[in-house]
């Protein structure tokens, strides 16, 4: 192969790697969104189920700007927990290595919960668009390294919000 | 004199806690006269409330992107530096894969990408974590280089590169880690 038809090559490649990797973001936009409010709702019947009443806790419209995704809005809470209240804020959904991200803010700190791939290593011929795949949420303390947990039960949020909450 | 260690990932996500402390100090330094900076302290001196959680969400913005390029760096610095250990000539032939990943070396640089894409050909075993691995980069210089920004979580990314480091050494004896 002579240079030029090096140079073609290896321009063609690149252009097939873009395409290949086109996202639809008006469909990544959607699953975000839902992922969000299937979030709002585990948070919701746990804190009810847990004692918290329906008026502690309140839903926030947060407006988000991400350059693939355009303007949204999208849902966050605020939950009174006794004297302490706690936030949810979404931030975005284009993140390196993620889905998305959800800031939980407390008095006594603030921790991420992340919206992240539920097979940790995928086969690289696996061309499944993200928002066809199946998400998980993981909590990060950020305090330590290994620390990060599954948020898939009451028990894991209790241990979350260990984390933004004054003990009392 | 001790020669200074090449950061590892480790070492950035030390780093990472300890100045993200450093700057919800900042307030209490400021309250008690010890910040040395004085253009830091001009901005901050009796600062409402409100505009310094604003000011210190802001900044702690600002530090989560710059510690995720120096967590990749310090990724890349350690692939390169095993890169460059295993294809020297007059040992290389000792380690895993030398003939397999000296055949991308000409002589001239090489991008991270490739070298990636390299290891990947070279050992079946690794395609999937090292495709990930390869993912994290295109996503990360699409960030450097300004193509779209997107946003970062720096634990949630040390934590797969981690992950990786784990699965690479535990198939590839002699990889110098990052």
């Amino acid at each position: 192969m002579n240079e030029l038809e090096l140079l073609v090559k290896k321009h063609q490649a690149k252009a097939n790697d873009i395409a290949a990797n086109s996202v639809d973001w008006d469909k990544r936009k959607e699953k975000w969104l839902s992922f969000l409010d299937e979030l709002n709702e585990l948070l919701r019947t746990s804190f009810i189920q847990a004692g918290i009443q329906e008026k502690e806790i309140k839903e926030i419209k947060y407006q988000i700007s991400e350059e693939n995704l355009a303007k949204y809005s999208a849902i966050g809470l605020k939950v009174k927990i006794g004297t302490q209240e706690v936030e949810f804020v979404p931030i975005a959904s284009v993140i390196i290595g993620g889905y998305g991200r959800v800031d939980v803010t407390g008095p006594a700190g603030e921790i991420k919960l992340i919206a992240a791939d539920a097979e940790k290593f995928r086969d690289p011929k696996d061309e499944t668009p993200s928002y066809n795949r199946n998400w998980k949420w993981l909590v990060y303390p950020g305090k330590s390294k290994g620390d990060s947990f599954l948020l898939e039960s009451a028990n894991g949020l209790a241990n979350m919000l260990k984390f933004v909450l004054n003990a009392v | 004199m001790t020669l200074p260690s090449f950061p590892d990932i480790d070492e950035a996500l030390s780093w990472y806690i300890d100045t993200k402390d450093g700057l919800s100090g900042l307030h209490q330094a400021i309250n008690s006269g010890s910040v040395r900076s004085s253009s830091i302290r001009e901005e901050l001196l009796y600062m409402p409330f409100n505009e310094w959680k604003k000011y210190h969400k802001d900044q702690l913005n600002k530090h989560e992107i710059f510690a995720v390029l120096a967590l990749f760096a310090a990724c890349e610095g350690g692939i390169r530096r095993d890169f460059e250990w295993r294809i020297r000539k007059n040992i290389g032939a000792k380690m895993e894969h030398h003939s397999r990943v000296c055949r991308i070396n000409n002589g001239s640089h090489i991008s991270i990408v490739n070298i990636i894409e390299n290891w990947i050909a070279a050992d079946f075993r690794l395609r999937k974590s090292l495709g990930k691995l390869l993912g994290l980069f295109k996503e990360r210089n699409n960030l450097a280089h300004g193509n779209y920004a997107q946003n970062v979580a720096f634990e949630h990314l040390y934590d797969q590169m981690r992950s990786i480091r784990e699965k690479w050494c535990g198939t590839v004896s002699d990889f110098q880690k990052y």
